[in-house]
């Protein structure tokens, strides 16, 4: 009698294992060719609304955009759905679509761009990249609702060709063009279906993949999209993207080979995995840096935040804290910055900070107040944190409080200028000076620190119209060493890295400033797998 | 029974409206938008948003409303007047973080994965420790008892955080059996049902083991002994029946302790459960889906009590339950 007790037992836990199992894995039943893990689960794959990069990544590979980004040379964009196009005078842009389908065979007209960046520029989009499009004639005033959107610098001269019109030459615009917000929906779709739209049933792609499924916090599967116009170079055929875990448990996961390619690796292993073949790292198009609160005591004076700059001890730092390959950071913005050099910064010199913290008022930190250094949650941040504190209390003599919060309250506090000092942090959208440079033009909204100058303001709307590579580059320049040697409201720290781990039979990654992973440029070499 | 049943009803309606009122406020009154990032969000999306999810009205009253209209609008044109006219009709919300999906939609297919982790872990705990119990109470002070016994403390005292790496090491890196994270197939349950019904299974050998030793050495055993009552039908039959009772009075807080426990387990081993929703939410100021998960937690819990207390009731119907 017991013993059938227990078959009874063993029977409910294979019917409920049967059960409970995902039910989602659709037709890729068993493992995709290609896993990944690049980020945090995405809110949404919407290309108007995805803001964070590891969305991008996804969506990037559902959705093409008039041109596609050249990792491998990021002035001279690819074609995407955009055959071809040309401009006389920078300001005017004609782009031919090329004769593509939609993944349910309708084609992709100019109607299709004209309905998203149209979408894009509505406020109850709610999309937070919308000031890209601000670049077109009349962009920002159709959002504003001024005008209406045939006054808007975007139309179609037929179903094939689009006429852009922006409000002055943009020399990256181009990129922009390939970023994720821009890229071109399917209307019909998204009209019928509204925030369902996104549903893999429903969603209609125009992209390298169409979704299959979408489980959160489990798997995202992406399946090869036969219309696509490029169909013929899509040599992967499945790819699945696992969710996001703790570091330890990506690379265990990675180690165990059930993925393939992942970004992240715990801080602390950095320098043992780095002599590995399958790690790839390189400087990361992404500076770490200090805030300072022009408001608050003390802080309104330059000379006492240039002395705080110059009492950063990067190089030690770089070498003892962060490692891997993040470096020194002269400026705000990165060294990977193509065609761009870099200024000199202020360096490391406590007996010039001393002198000008003397000249401030506060000889030899006398008087100086008890400042706070904001930061959030994070190991190697604290770390830095504890860096900072003993640097700046050895060489001048000042106390500084650390203040280490939750992620979602230090960027409330930083954002309502709740501190004294805060850790910054900056990745640029697009691999221009002006994607890290602009945010510090009086009243910007990244801004922050309440510092303005009218010199730095002029010099980046000239540099924003100048057309000559040459001289634009002379004139950012000279907006950044107003900023980081003269201004300082902030003071760049160091250059993030990247860290990603491919195994060796994922062949086609292109090492890229911003990390960018072009699902269609990747494919298996079977002979480099284990047998 | 039915009286019992009635009471236990009304304190489980009672009990969820606190908890659904607490919560809220609660979350509400937590430092922290949902939606700041790195990049600000412009004031003309936060406008829409406000409008969209009702951030513009008042948490729970609104007096504005209340002067213009019918006195019920100063309660229902309120943030909690929002929520739970959705509750009624079965809308659990939006989620602010995943924009394309409901609560209902992202926690759906959360629950039954972490039922299954929390069931096997039940079965775990429950196979595990009576049998340690029962052997270790048949033969006290032997080798095999105090085995039973340091198990018993190491799970007990040993956290699972700890537990899980050790157990990855060993079984994934060491002798390759198994996977180290995911949900795809019944080798990804070992280890996290393993992890989650341990301690359960600790604490159920030690209660096991105490009660054992006490219903044995009852005069009534050694007269079923003395008739010839076969040993397994004195141990099994006789002396487990009256021995259980703790036990199925701690499966009631087992059960609460493997569900909450599940949270840990579903972010050491990436599952795709109620638990990290939970705790992810909560790190988001996903408002909506934290109450979710909370109100779901509550039915469970309170229903997971319910029925253990109606198992003891009908054990021993002599217990009152108070």
């Amino acid at each position: 009698m017991g013993g059938m007790k227990y078959l009874y037992i063993i029977g409910v836990v294979l019917a409920l294992l049967g059960g409970g199992c995902s039910g989602d894995e659709g037709e890729n039943g068993g493992r995709a060719e290609l896993t990944l893990i690049v980020g945090d689960e995405p809110k949404t794959l919407d290309p108007a609304l995805v803001t964070s990069l590891a969305a991008a990544r996804v969506a990037d590979s559902l959705f093409e955009g008039l041109t596609n980004l050249n990792v491998a040379n990021p002035t001279e964009p690819l074609p995407g759905l955009a055959e071809s196009w040309e401009t006389a005078d920078g300001l005017t842009y004609t782009f031919h679509l090329r004769e593509a389908k939609w993944s349910n065979g309708d084609s992709i007209t100019a109607a299709d761009l004209l309905y998203s960046w149209r979408r894009v520029l509505t406020p109850a989009t709610a999309s937070e990249y919308v000031h890209f499009l601000f670049y077109l004639k009349n962009g920002e005033r159709f959002y504003k609702g001024e005008v209406p959107f045939d006054q808007v610098g975007v139309r179609a001269v037929d179903a094939r060709t689009v006429e852009v019109t922006l409000n002055q030459v943009t020399p990256h615009f181009l990129e922009l063009t390939a970023f994720t917000t821009l890229r071109v929906v399917h209307g019909a779709s998204v009209d019928k279906h509204a925030t369902r739209w996104t549903r893999p049933e429903n969603m209609v792609c125009s992209g390298p993949y169409t979704l299959e499924s979408w489980s959160v916090n489990e798997r995202i599967a992406l399946k090869k999209n036969p219309a696509y116009w490029d169909a013929a170079n899509v040599r992967i055929g499945t790819v699945d993207f696992l969710p996001n875990a703790k570091q330890h448990t990506i690379l265990q996961q990675y180690e165990a080979g059930e993925v393939d390619f992942i970004t992240s690796v715990p801080e602390r292993l950095v320098d043992k995995l780095m002599t590995r073949d399958d790690f790839h790292g390189a400087q990361a198009f992404g500076t770490y840096f200090i805030r300072f609160n022009t408001a608050r005591e003390a802080l309104g004076d330059s000379r006492v935040r240039r002395a705080l700059a110059l009492t950063v001890d990067r190089a030690v730092l770089v070498e003892h804290v962060t490692r891997g390959h993040t470096a020194v950071a002269a400026g705000l913005v990165p060294p990977s910055t193509p065609e761009y050099g870099a200024i000199d910064g202020l360096g490391f010199d406590p007996e010039r900070a001393r002198k000008l913290l003397a000249e401030a008022g506060y000889p030899n930190g006398k008087g100086f107040p008890t400042l706070t250094y904001l930061f959030n949650d994070s190991e190697n941040g604290a770390r830095i944190a504890q860096v900072l504190k003993a640097g700046w209390k050895k060489e001048l003599n000042i106390d500084v409080d650390l203040d280490r919060r939750e992620w979602k309250i230090y960027l409330g506090r930083v954002t309502s200028g709740e501190y004294d000092l805060a850790r910054g942090s900056w990745y640029g959208d697009y691999l221009e000076p002006s994607s890290f440079l602009d945010m510090f033009t009086t009243g910007h909204l990244f801004n922050k620190t309440g510092w303005g100058s009218p010199e730095y303001d002029a010099l980046m709307v000239t540099s924003n119209a100048t057309v000559d590579p040459v001289a634009r580059r002379e004139t950012q320049l000279k907006a950044e060493r107003i900023l980081v040697e003269q201004g300082v409201p902030i003071a760049p720290v160091f250059t993030f890295h990247t860290t990603n781990m491919i195994k060796p039979w994922v062949k086609g990654m292109v090492a890229n400033p911003r990390n960018v992973i072009r699902i269609k440029d990747l494919w298996i070499d079977d002979a480099a797998k284990p047998k | 029974m039915i009286r019992f049943l009635l009471r236990r009803l009304l304190f489980f309606g009672l009990t969820f409206g606190v908890v659904l009122v607490g919560s809220f406020l609660l979350m509400h009154a937590a430092p922290g938008d949902p939606f700041e990032g790195e990049r600000t969000p412009t004031p003309e999306v936060t406008a829409e948003r406000n409008r969209r999810y009702h951030f513009d009205k008042p948490i729970l009253f609104n007096i504005k409303a209340l002067r213009e209209g019918p006195f019920t609008r100063g309660i229902t044109e309120t943030q909690f007047g929002y929520y739970v006219d959705g509750l009624r009709r079965g809308d659990l919300g939006p989620s602010y973080r995943y924009q394309d999906r409901s609560v209902s939609e992202v926690l759906g297919p959360a629950i039954p994965v972490s039922m299954l982790l929390g069931g096997i872990g039940l079965l775990i705990a429950v196979g595990v420790g009576l049998p340690a119990g029962i052997l270790a109470s048949l033969r006290p002070n032997s080798w095999l008892d105090r085995g039973a016994i340091a198990f018993s403390m190491g799970g007990i005292i040993v956290p699972n955080f700890v537990l899980g790496p050790l157990l990855v090491m060993v079984f994934v890196f060491g002798l390759h059996w198994l996977p180290p994270a995911g949900w795809n197939g019944p080798e990804y349950m070992i280890l996290p049902a393993i992890l989650t019904g341990l301690p359960a299974a600790a604490m159920i050998a030690r209660l096991t083991r105490s009660g054992m030793i006490e219903e044995l050495r009852q005069e009534y055993i050694r007269a079923a002994r003395a008739r010839g009552v076969p040993e397994r039908v004195v141990v099994m039959k006789h002396a487990l029946k009256n021995a259980i009772s703790p036990v199925v009075s701690y499966l009631g807080p087992a059960a609460a302790n493997i569900l909450t426990g599940t949270v840990v387990v579903e972010t050491i081993f990436s599952i795709p459960g109620m638990g990290r929703h939970f705790v992810e939410g909560a790190i988001n100021r996903d408002y909506k889906l934290v109450l979710g998960a909370v109100l779901l937690y509550c039915l469970l819990l309170m229903t997971f009590n319910l029925l253990a207390d109606i198992a003891h009731r009908l054990l021993d119907p002599r217990m009152e339950i108070a």
